[in-house]
C-alpha cells in the first residue's frame, strides 16, 4: 500500500517536472520527494540535461539573401497571376477572333466557290444545256466534223433531212424559232459567251455547228431569217476546189450587225461554196 | 457606455481592432498596413519572424535549404491571405499554424517519396512510424566543442526520427520555449494532448539520448 502511494505520487511529481518550464523553480514538495526518491531525482537530471540539449539547438538563422528571395518571389508570383489573368483575358478574345476569322475564311470559301466557273446557281442552266452536245457526244475529228457540216449544208439545199446522227440542234424547232428565246433576252448571248469565257476558252468551232435549212430561213416575205440563238457559234465550211483538196473555212460567230448583212443577201453560205467571199 | 461622436469615429472603429490602435508596431498592425499595401511593414514581419519559422522548419524537416524555401512559402502565404486575416489570436501563433502545416506536409511528402535517411529506418514497435536506425557514438572526442556539436547534431537526428505529431510539440516546447497554451492553438488539438505528446517525445529521446545522459 505504501509502494502504490509512493509510485503514484511519484508519477504525480514526474508530471509537475515534465510540465514545468526549464527555468521555473520547482515547488518544495517537489524538491522534498526528490530528496527522499533516487529515481524522481534521476529523472529530473536526465529530463534537465535533456531539454538543455534540446535547447541548446538554439535559433538557426535565415540566409542573408532571404528578404530578396522573398521579394522575387512575390514579384514573379505577382506577374504570373497577372499574367494568367492576361492570358485568361487573351484567351476569350483569342477565340473571339479565332471564330471570326473561321466565319470570314467560311465565308470567303463561299464567295469564292459560288464564283468559280461552272458553280453559279444561275448560269450553269445556260452553260450546261450550251455545252451539252460537247459533253455528251463524242467529240469528232475536225475534218470529219466539217464534213458532216459540208454534207448537211449540201443536204439542206436539197431540202433532205439532217442525219440522226447529227447533233440535235439546241434552241431550234422544227419552226426554226428559238426555244430559248426568252432566256436570252438582250445580253443573253453576252451572258452564255461570258459563261463560256470563264470555262476557258470554248472552241466553239470543236463543237458541231447548227444545221439552218435554208427553206427555214427564208421568210413569208421572201427574206433570210437567221436565227438568233446561232450567233455564238462559229460556222465551218468545208469546201472542195475540186482537185481532191478539202480546204475547211471557219466563219466567225455572227453578229446581229452581220445577221442584218445576212438577211439582206438570202443564202450567203450557198453563194461562198465555190470559194467567191 | 461607448458612444461614437464622429464618423471617423465609427469608421476607425469598425476596421480597425483596439489591439492596433494601441500599439502600432504590434503584429496587428502590421500585418493591416500589410493588407492596404504596405510592403514595409511587411517587410518588418519577415525580419522579426524569418528566423524563427525558418529554424523551426529545419528542426522539424533536418533539411535546411527545404526550411529556408518552406519558411518563404509561409510569409507567401502570409502575404496572400492578408486580407483574410483575423486577429483573433496572436499573429505568432497564425504564422506558426502555417508553418507546422507546410513542414508536416513536406514530411508526409516525403515519406511517400521514401526520402528518408541513408542510414536506413526501421519500423517501430508499433509498426507505425519508421525510425532511423541511430546508434549512439561512443568514441572518445578530444574537443568539448567538438562534443557539443556531436551532441547537437545526435539530438537534432534523434528529433527528427520522431514521429511528426510528438515532433511539433516538442520543438516549439523545448526549441522555441511556446507556452502549452499557444502550441496547442497553434496545432489546434487541447492543452492535455499536447502535454501528453511531449511527454511522449521526450521518452522517445530519453531512450535515443541515454548514451548522453
Amino acid at each position: 500500500m505504501k509502494t502504490f502511494e509512493r509510485s503514484k505520487g511519484c508519477r504525480n511529481i514526474r508530471r509537475e517536472i515534465e510540465e514545468a518550464g526549464q527555468d521555473e523553480a520547482l515547488s518544495p514538495a517537489i524538491n522534498a520527494h526528490m530528496k527522499s526518491c533516487g529515481e524522481c531525482e534521476t529523472f529530473f537530471d536526465q529530463q534537465f540535461k535533456l531539454r538543455a540539449m534540446v535547447a541548446s539547438l538554439g535559433i538557426v538563422t535565415a540566409p542573408n539573401d532571404f528578404e530578396f528571395r522573398l521579394r522575387a518571389r512575390l514579384v514573379g508570383e505577382k506577374r504570373g497571376a497577372s499574367k494568367a489573368s492576361a492570358t485568361g483575358k487573351f484567351s476569350f478574345s483569342l477565340r473571339a477572333a479565332a471564330l471570326a476569322s473561321v466565319v470570314l475564311l467560311v465565308g470567303f470559301g463561299m464567295l469564292a466557290i459560288g464564283l468559280r466557273p461552272g458553280t453559279d446557281g444561275s448560269l450553269p442552266v445556260v452553260a450546261q444545256s450550251d455545252a451539252k452536245p460537247s459533253v455528251e457526244q463524242p467529240v469528232a475529228p475536225e475534218s470529219k466534223v466539217a464534213e458532216e457540216v459540208a454534207e448537211n449544208v449540201v443536204e439542206n439545199n436539197g431540202n433532205r433531212p439532217a442525219p440522226a446522227s447529227a447533233p440535235p440542234v439546241s434552241g431550234l424547232n422544227t419552226h426554226g424559232t428559238s426555244q430559248r428565246v426568252g432566256h436570252r433576252n438582250g445580253s443573253g448571248g453576252a451572258r452564255l459567251a461570258t459563261a463560256g469565257n470563264r470555262s476557258g476558252s470554248r472552241d466553239m468551232g470543236k463543237s458541231s455547228a447548227k444545221v439552218v435549212r435554208i427553206n427555214e430561213l427564208v421568210a413569208s416575205d421572201g427574206h433570210t431569217v437567221f436565227p438568233i440563238d446561232a450567233a455564238p457559234q462559229s460556222v465551218k465550211v468545208s469546201l472542195d476546189n475540186g482537185r481532191g483538196t478539202p480546204k475547211t473555212i471557219s466563219v466567225p460567230g455572227v453578229s446581229f450587225g452581220s445577221q442584218r448583212t445576212l438577211s439582206q443577201n438570202p443564202t450567203p453560205l450557198v453563194a461562198s461554196s465555190r470559194g467567191a467571199w | 457606455m461607448d458612444t461614437i461622436s464622429t464618423i471617423s469615429d465609427f469608421t476607425f472603429a469598425a476596421a480597425v481592432r483596439p489591439e492596433v490602435v494601441a500599439d502600432p508596431a504590434s503584429d496587428h498592425a502590421l500585418i493591416e498596413a500589410t493588407r492596404i499595401g504596405d510592403e514595409d511593414a511587411f517587410a518588418e514581419l519577415v525580419s522579426r519572424y524569418r528566423n524563427q519559422i525558418t529554424s523551426y522548419i529545419y528542426r522539424m524537416t533536418n533539411d535546411y535549404d527545404g526550411a529556408v524555401d518552406l519558411a518563404q512559402e509561409t510569409f507567401v502565404r502570409v502575404y496572400r491571405a492578408a486580407d483574410r486575416y483575423q486577429t483573433t489570436y496572436a499573429f505568432s501563433t497564425y504564422i506558426y499554424r502555417i508553418a507546422t502545416n507546410l513542414a508536416i506536409s513536406e514530411l508526409r511528402k516525403r515519406k511517400r517519396r521514401r526520402l528518408v535517411s541513408l542510414t536506413g529506418f526501421f519500423q517501430s514497435k508499433d509498426g507505425a512510424e519508421p525510425q532511423e536506425f541511430n546508434p549512439p557514438d561512443n568514441r572518445p572526442l578530444a574537443d568539448v566543442e567538438m562534443v557539443d556539436a556531436e551532441r547537437r547534431g545526435a539530438v537534432q537526428r534523434a528529433i527528427a526520427t520522431l514521429p511528426e505529431k510528438y515532433r511539433a510539440p516538442l520543438i516549439l516546447r523545448d526549441v522555441e520555449g511556446r507556452s502549452y497554451d499557444e502550441i496547442s492553438r497553434i496545432l489546434q488539438t487541447s492543452e492535455g494532448t499536447v502535454k501528453s505528446r511531449i511527454s511522449r517525445a521526450r521518452g522517445f529521446l530519453r531512450e535515443k539520448m541515454t548514451a548522453y545522459l
